[in-house]
């Protein structure tokens, strides 16, 4: 190619240079950024936990509270999290903006409250986790309901031990 | 930390030149960088240059989980960077070992880099600059660029959420239980398990 036509062409496509930082940048509207949990509608249910490729997200128990933790630094955005979330509650936004000298800054906690087995005393499982199950199995009573997985698989051991008529728990 | 980044921010007002340190990426974070240089992002035009050697750097662009084996040479490099000198942790791997954050051959990040620095070589963390992505779009990278020479202020921030309520909750709870009844469990359970 000769110089002129090269010269031509440059001046044809002319500045591709983008000005970014000094203006913003345009981002299509599917593009995976940050992840943010709506803390309000969250149930602490854990799936996006275990859908997490790099535990980026982690469900752990403090007490009488469950802690979602989601660390920025290690999410990867792929979209697992917001694909299996049954409420919608954790969405990828379209920032990207997320560089920042604080490490403090990079994480989200949302601490849910517990409900304590009504036997056993354990914290078990969130307030809203179980109103949410009820909706989806509302065939579990009364009582039952209220007790932890472990008193949950005793319960019926007991009432053919004790004779019960199953409502007693 | 953040106090440290904004004392180097007094002292390099000039151009920024930057090594790139692999420190057992993936390639994509390096391929990003090299695209940051490419005419479309061109970060020469801000004065950010890529240099050969640590001894001539200001910055250091790290990527990657820090394998075990490369961990003496990474030192070496930050430790050959001369002062005042920032990092910059680019991807989830550099930010926090990203999906190999808890395997057998990896430091896992510069937390833990750090950390490491500090018990076994007695050298302070640098200060540094998180960029997260996997990799980290361009653009990302220069707004990175950009918090660390002081040109734009982070809007990252920290997320609590703290449920309220506590007693009345269960209430309110039983309550919808009792409305969503429809089944109800008044069978006898058999005692005669063994006859019959
Ligand atoms: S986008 Fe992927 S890596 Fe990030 S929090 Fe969701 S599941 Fe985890
Ligand atoms: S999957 Fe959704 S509802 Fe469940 S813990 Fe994660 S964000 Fe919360
Ligand atoms: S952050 Fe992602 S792209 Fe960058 S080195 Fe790690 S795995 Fe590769």
């Amino acid at each position: 190619m000769g110089r002129i036509k090269l010269m031509g062409l440059a001046v044809s496509i002319g500045k591709v240079t983008e000005r970014y930082p000094f203006a913003p940048v345009e981002v299509p509207d599917d593009y995976r950024g940050k992840p943010v949990i709506d803390p309000g509608i969250c149930t602490g249910c854990g799936a996006c936990a275990s859908a997490c490729p790099p535990q980026a997200i982690q469900v752990k128990e403090e007490g009488e509270f469950r802690v979602v933790h989601l660390f920025l630094g290690r999410c990867i955005f792929c979209g697992r999290c917001q694909d299996v979330c049954p409420e919608g509650a954790i969405r990828l936004t379209t920032e990207f903006e997320l560089a920042t000298p604080n490490h403090d800054d990079l994480h989200q906690f949302v601490r849910l409250r517990m409900v304590r087995c009504v036997r056993c005393g354990r914290p078990f499982d969130t307030y809203r986790h179980l109103v949410r199950s009820l909706r989806e199995v509302p065939f579990i009573e009364g009582e039952r309901l209220l007790l932890c997985p472990e008193c949950r698989a005793k319960a019926p051991l007991d009432w053919l031990e004790g004779g019960g008529d199953g409502n007693e728990g | 930390m953040e106090t440290r980044v904004e004392d180097y921010r007094k002292l390099v007002k000039r151009s920024l030149w930057v090594f790139h340190l692999n420190s057992g990426s993936c390639n994509g974070c390096d391929i990003e960088i090299l695209n940051v240089f490419a005419p479309r992002n061109d970060v020469e035009r801000l004065g950010i240059k890529l240099v050969g050697s640590p001894r001539h750097a200001d910055a250091i662009a790290l990527t990657g989980p820090v394998t075990r084996e490369c961990l003496p040479k990474v030192v070496d490099a930050i430790k050959a960077v001369p002062e005042p000198k920032i990092v910059l942790a680019i991807g989830a791997c550099a930010c926090g070992g990203g999906i190999w954050y808890d395997t057998y051959s990896v430091v896992g990040g510069v937390k833990e880099l750090y950390r490491i620095m500090k018990e076994e070589y007695g050298m302070e963390a640098p200060p540094t600059v998180f960029i997260p992505g996997c990799p980290p779009k361009p653009e990302a990278i220069i707004y990175g660029v950009a918090v660390a020479k002081g040109m734009i202020e982070p809007k990252q921030r920290r997320m609590v959420y703290v449920e309220e309520g506590g007693g009345d909750e269960l209430a309110r709870m039983l309550e919808e239980v009792n409305g969503l009844r429809h089944f109800s469990a008044g069978f006898k359970v058999r005692r005669d398990v063994n006859g019959t």
